[in-house]
């Protein structure tokens, strides 16, 4: 049994850093993405668990800037947030555990993405201890910042290869007045979501998952009922949600699965990819934050092609339409980014995480990783 | 033949001669940008019409251990295109060809010198725009927005370059050509774009950028609220931001600005105003017209004496134009100015401009506020004659002082004109010096030998280069 720190502040963390010496270890925080079902990094006995480094440090309304630490869980965040009118806008789907550090360490996306962006679109800045115990700090907690390098985006999407983030700066929005989800068929769509979509309207977000899309709207009562009454009446099977602010439950869902693969497409791409996709690739469940250029392909239970066949097709029908595939989880051992990569990106991406961690105490950095396995069921 | 024969040998065989500038009168052209407190003379210019032209400059560069500097129109205001050393520029004004715009994908693929303006103009027949918008936006090149991470008036709804860019294509110091980002925005691997954009230069050479396009507001308002008093000004941004609405644009004009202003432009603002406040609404006709509402009544109740709503594209036109070219017009008040780009957090807006009032009157010095409030980055104009004796000097205490008051209050050193050399040494105000050795590890995984842009961003402890005096500037934020 690997052993498990709880470390009680940014000092402390440090000092446990520090004595663990040029001991490999890993990190988690709420354990939705990697910790509880699936295995990474075999041979590491050192687990520090980052989700007791938790709590909001300032809210500050009036500059719709917060201040927490990154073992916060997202719902305890929106909570806070929530009681001064206010929220973050981009949503996970395991929001009771998910901590807001796991969320930018593993870049989880949100179908929200259509009309906020990225998590990196919403991060002023960080604090990070490195491997040596070392904290760092970059950005700041003010909306406009070119102080010194963006280092934060090297984190977001690193996978804790390159330390622990322990603080965040966070940008916010207002919250909506009222908040709407039309239901529909997939095969009630149009040809493609593109056809469907008006930008600068309320349409926050449409998530296609298992055949059916749900589109959320998010805006002022008015222009909320408007939109939704323009998509009924030209798609009248699409049916209101009783529940819209379930909206982020549906996912994406990251328990553990035989095989899971991200592909990253351009939006050009998205009205012929998806469907080839689903048409020859033929995966267990299906899911798209349309309109975001992110789609994934699941199989819970082991398929009766190798995967590194099945990931090959993927590559394939996916390169050929601009787009790449990263590998989220798998039984067999495959690249978490399957190349080729360029030599002069892999040795940059190299050159970095020695900037951060040149013992290599933490994980490798993604272009090195091994997916991570599934665990074994008893 | 000596080092210099040698480099200029070496890039005479890559440029013709009109590409390639050597005589001291021209380069002195090249000795500042907007910045003008500092000066230091290139070695070389040399204008590449292509990306193998700069792999091959940066090539002759590394074997000879020669430092170089990206350079585009010059408009940066913190001294950013300084050739140090005997830097060699390379000016990328020439690579200014729209790539492609690609209307499904909402993108388009750039070389660095494309003009800012330009850009939005050519999407606009689409029904898209290129959001981020300095007020430099008729001068500046996209590289160097990308360089300095630049921003501009509606970036309070949209941000900053950072959020607008998915890919680029950058040629590292040793000539290496690497793309980083994708076309959607995500990276394998670590966001090598996102450390890269704000860099100041410091990686390599951007050759190509591919952007995000924002599709244009079905409806739109601008406003001009009058205030008598700066304090109520300054309150009702607060207010406004606080309450739940996040305005495109929300700027503020003081009584020294409005007077130049109005003097040079005749836009509209009342002489005799403390304060304006240009607000800018953007969405769908039914948000606008509630964000309105919601907005004229905080306006008035925060002691707004006039709240006038441009009627007409022609009248949204003139309110903006005395904002975007507020500095030209201050520019004829003094023999010369110097702007500061510190950022509070947005509801210390009212202090900062206090203390901007005492630190102007302490050093004997008239200082005009033209900031964009809503985002807390405060444009503080420090009016001033060069050919007073001591008057220089009392400028940089001034600017230091209402820099260090900035990160005070918990703000920042720069919020879209970078460090440059104009505050490297003021970087360990924000920053602990393992902060700073953290990024100066960055920057040596892309530049080992610390030639790309060198003595930028980071303290030297080294006098910054003051050749001359300033002569009559410009400039833009």
């Amino acid at each position: 049994m690997p052993m498990v720190h709880r470390p009680t502040s940014i000092e402390d963390l440090c000092a446990v850093f520090q004595r663990m010496g040029s001991e490999r270890r890993i990190l988690r925080g709420g354990g939705t993405q990697f910790a509880d079902d699936c295995e990474r990094d075999g041979d590491v006995t050192q687990v520090v668990d980052l989700s007791t480094l938790d709590g909001v440090i300032e809210h500050r309304a009036g500059d719709l800037v917060v201040r927490a630490r990154a073992g916060t869980t997202i719902d305890v965040l929106q909570r806070e947030l929530a009681d001064r009118g206010q929220r973050w806008p981009l949503g996970v789907a395991a929001s009771d555990r998910s901590t807001l550090g796991g969320l930018l360490a593993t870049d989880a996306r949100s179908a929200r993405t259509l009309r906020y962006g990225r998590a990196r679109d919403w991060v002023l800045g960080s604090t990070l201890v490195r491997s040596d115990g070392k904290a760092v700090r970059a950005g700041g907690s003010v909306v406009k910042n070119v102080s010194g390098y963006d280092l934060t985006k090297l984190y977001i999407g690193s996978f804790g290869s390159l330390g622990a983030l322990v603080e965040v700066s966070l940008k916010l929005d207002p919250l909506p007045e009222s908040t709407r989800v039309l239901r529909m068929e997939l095969a009630d769509l149009p040809n493609s979501f593109a056809e469907l979509y008006r930008p600068r309207t309320t349409l926050s977000a449409a998530l296609e998952r298992d055949h059916l899309v749900h589109l959320l709207f998010e805006g002022t009562m008015a222009a909320v009922d408007r939109d939704v009454r323009e998509v009924t009446a030209a798609l009248p099977r699409a049916t209101l949600e009783p529940t819209p602010e379930r909206f982020d439950r549906r996912g994406p869902c990251f328990g553990a699965a035989w095989l899971r693969l991200r592909i990253e497409l351009p939006l050009r791409a998205e009205s012929t990819l998806l469907p080839s996709l689903r048409a020859s690739v033929k995966p267990a469940a299906f899911e798209a934050h349309l309109g975001c250029g992110v789609a994934w392909l699941v199989w819970p239970e082991p398929a009766t092609a190798a995967a590194r066949e099945i990931l090959a097709r993927a590559t394939q029908l996916s390169a050929s339409h601009g787009a790449w595939t990263a590998v989220e989880m798998s039984a067999e051992p495959l690249d978490a980014l399957p190349g080729p990569h360029p030599a002069t990106l892999l040795e940059l991406n190299d050159r970095i995480k020695r900037a951060f961690d040149p013992d290599g105490l933490l994980p490798p950095g993604p272009l090195r990783a091994q997916a991570p396995r599934p665990r074994v069921r008893a | 033949m000596n080092d210099r024969g040698a480099l200029l040998a070496a890039l005479g065989a890559i440029f013709p001669p009109d590409r390639l500038i050597l005589e001291p009168e021209q380069l002195l052209t090249y000795e500042c940008d907007g910045h003008t407190l500092e000066r230091a003379l290139p070695s070389a210019i040399v204008i590449p019409t292509s990306t193998a032209e700069i792999q091959e400059t940066l090539r002759v560069c590394h074997e000879r251990a020669v430092p170089f500097v990206a350079r585009g129109t010059g408009t940066g205001l913190s001294g950013g295109a300084l050739a140090l050393d005997g830097a060699v520029v390379i000016a990328l004004t020439l690579l200014d060809r729209i790539l492609s715009i690609d209307v499904a994908n909402r993108s388009a693929v750039v070389q660095p010198g494309v003009i800012n303006a330009r850009l939005s103009r050519a999407a606009a027949p689409h029904g898209l725009c290129y959001a981020p918008d300095p007020s430099s936006q008729g001068a500046c090149t996209l590289g160097g927005n990308v360089a300095e991470n630049s921003g501009g008036p509606h970036t309070l709804k949209y941000g900053v370059t950072t959020n607008h860019v998915l890919g680029l294509e950058l040629v590292l110091p040793d000539g290496e050509l690497l793309r980083l980002g994708s076309e959607n925005g995500s990276s394998p691997g670590y966001d090598l774009r996102g450390v890269l954009i704000g860099a100041e230069g410091t990686f390599g050479i951007v050759s190509e950028i591919t952007v995000r396009l924002t599709p244009l507001a079905p409806a739109v308002a601008t406003f001009l609220a009058v205030y008598d008093s700066i304090d109520a000004a300054c309150e009702t941004v607060s207010a406004i931001i606080g309450g739940g609405t996040v305005p495109a644009a929300l700027e503020l004009i003081d009584h020294v600005g409005i007077v130049a202003v109005e003097s040079h432009l005749k836009v509209g603002y009342p002489l005799d105003a403390q304060a304006v406040l240009l607000i800018e609404l953007e969405g769908s006709e039914l948000e606008v017209d509630a964000a309105a509402e919601r907005t004229v009544a905080l306006c008035r109740e925060h002691a707004a004496r006039e709240v006038r709503r441009a009627a007409s594209a022609e009248e949204r036109a003139a309110l903006w134009k005395g904002r975007k070219q507020a500095l030209g017009a201050l520019g004829r008040l003094a023999p010369a100015y110097y702007t500061l780009d510190g950022v509070v957090p947005r509801a210390r807006v009212p202090e900062a401009i206090r203390r901007i009032g005492e630190i102007g009157a302490k050093h004997g010095l008239r200082i005009a506020n033209v900031c964009h409030a809503g985002d807390g980055n405060m444009h503080p104009l420090i009016l001033f004659d060069p050919e007073k004796e001591g008057e220089v000097d009392r400028v940089h205490q001034a600017g230091e002082a209402i820099l260090r008051m900035c990160v005070e209050l918990g703000g920042a050193l720069s919020g879209e004109h970078g460090i440059g050399i104009e505050k490297r040494e003021l970087m360990p105000l924000c920053f602990s010096a393992d902060d700073l050795a953290q990024m100066m590890r960055v920057r040596d995984c892309f530049d080992p030998e610390t030639r790309c842009n060198r003595g930028k961003i980071f303290p030297t402890g080294a006098p910054t280069p003051t050749s001359q005096l300033p002569r009559r500037v410009g400039g833009w934020m």
